[in-house]
C-alpha cells in the first residue's frame, strides 16, 4: 500500500519484498522526524547493526530527506519523496529519491579548516558533509527526474572483516 | 546577542536534553558563535549527549567550539561570568 493518491498528505509505507521497506512522504519538513523513526526501527531488525551505526544512518537519511524536501520546495514539485530501505545480511542501504530537477554535488564548497576564520561563514552546507562522514558509502547521482542519494552503513561483522583486510 | 551588547562576553548555550541535531541545528549554533565573536564575545556549548557531541565532532566543530559536558564546567572554565540559555 504505497498510497493510492486519494488522500494527498498521508504517509505511505509498503513492504515490497523481503528486506525492502519503501516509504513515501509528502515533501514537507514535518515528515522528516517520521522518516528518522522508520529508518531506525527498520535498521534495528538487523541483529548485527551497532546502535551507533543506526544513529549514524538516522542522521544521514534525515539530511538526505531534508535536502530532497528543499529541492521539491525550490522547484515547486508537489510529488512525494520516496525513501527506499534495503536490509541485507551485512549492510543497510537507503536511497532517497527526489524529483527536484537535479543537484550537482561537485558544486558544494569544501569546508575550510576548523581553525580558519572562514569556517564560521559556513552556517549552511554541513548536510552533505555529514552524510559523507556518517555513512560507510554515500553516492549522489542525477536521474532523469531529479536526484538519488544512496547511503549505506555496514554491520559490525563486515566492518571488522574490512578492517582486517 | 543582547547579553553580549550588555557587556557579557561569555555565553553558554546549554543543549542538555537535546538528543538529536542535524546540519540545520549545527548551522544555527555556528551562526550564534559568529555573531557573538563579532561583538567580541564568545560562546561555549554544553553537550552532554554523546550522540549529539558526535555530530559536532564529525563536522570538526569540536575544534571550533568549546564543548562541555555540564554548565558548571563551561562556566568554571576560566571563572568568567556567563549566561546560560536553554536551546
Amino acid at each position: 500500500m504505497s498510497g493510492d493518491g486519494s488522500a494527498g498528505d498521508e504517509m505511505a509505507i509498503a513492504d515490497f519484498r523481503p528486506g525492502e521497506i519503501v516509504l513515501e512522504i509528502p515533501a514537507r519538513t514535518e515528515y522528516v522526524s517520521l522518516v528518522r523513526v522508520v529508518i531506525a526501527a527498520a535498521a534495528e531488525i538487523e541483529p548485527d547493526m551497532a546502535s551507533e551505526r543506526i544513529e549514524d544512518l538516522r542522521v544521514a537519511v534525515s539530511e538526505a530527506t531534508t535536502n530532497a524536501i528543499e529541492a521539491h520546495d525550490l522547484h515547486g514539485v508537489s510529488d512525494r519523496i520516496r525513501i527506499q530501505c534495503n536490509l541485507a545480511d551485512e549492510e543497510i542501504a537507503v536511497v532517497v529519491h527526489d524529483q527536484g530537477m537535479g543537484f550537482e554535488p561537485d558544486e558544494v564548497p569544501e569546508l575550510p579548516e576548523p581553525d580558519s576564520p572562514e569556517r564560521l561563514l559556513h552556517e549552511d552546507g554541513l548536510g552533505i558533509h555529514l552524510m559523507q562522514m556518517l555513512a560507510d558509502e554515500s553516492e549522489i547521482s542525477a536521474t532523469d527526474s531529479g536526484t538519488d542519494v544512496r547511503l549505506v552503513v555496514y554491520s559490525s561483522k563486515r566492518r571488522r572483516r574490512d578492517s582486517h583486510g | 546577542m543582547a547579553e553580549v551588547r550588555e557587556g557579557r562576553h561569555l555565553l553558554v548555550l546549554d543543549l542538555t536534553g537535546v538528543d538529536f541535531i542535524d546540519s540545520f541545528g549545527l548551522g544555527v549554533v555556528v551562526g550564534a558563535l559568529k555573531r557573538t565573536r563579532l561583538l567580541d564575545g564568545d560562546l561555549r556549548v554544553v553537550v552532554p549527549e554523546p550522540r549529539v557531541r558526535r555530530i559536532f565532532e564529525v563536522c570538526d566543530l569540536d575544534r571550533v567550539f568549546d564543548l562541555h559536558a555540564t554548565v558548571d564546567t563551561a562556566v568554571a572554565n576560566d571563572g568568567a561570568s556567563a549566561t546560560a540559555g536553554d536551546s
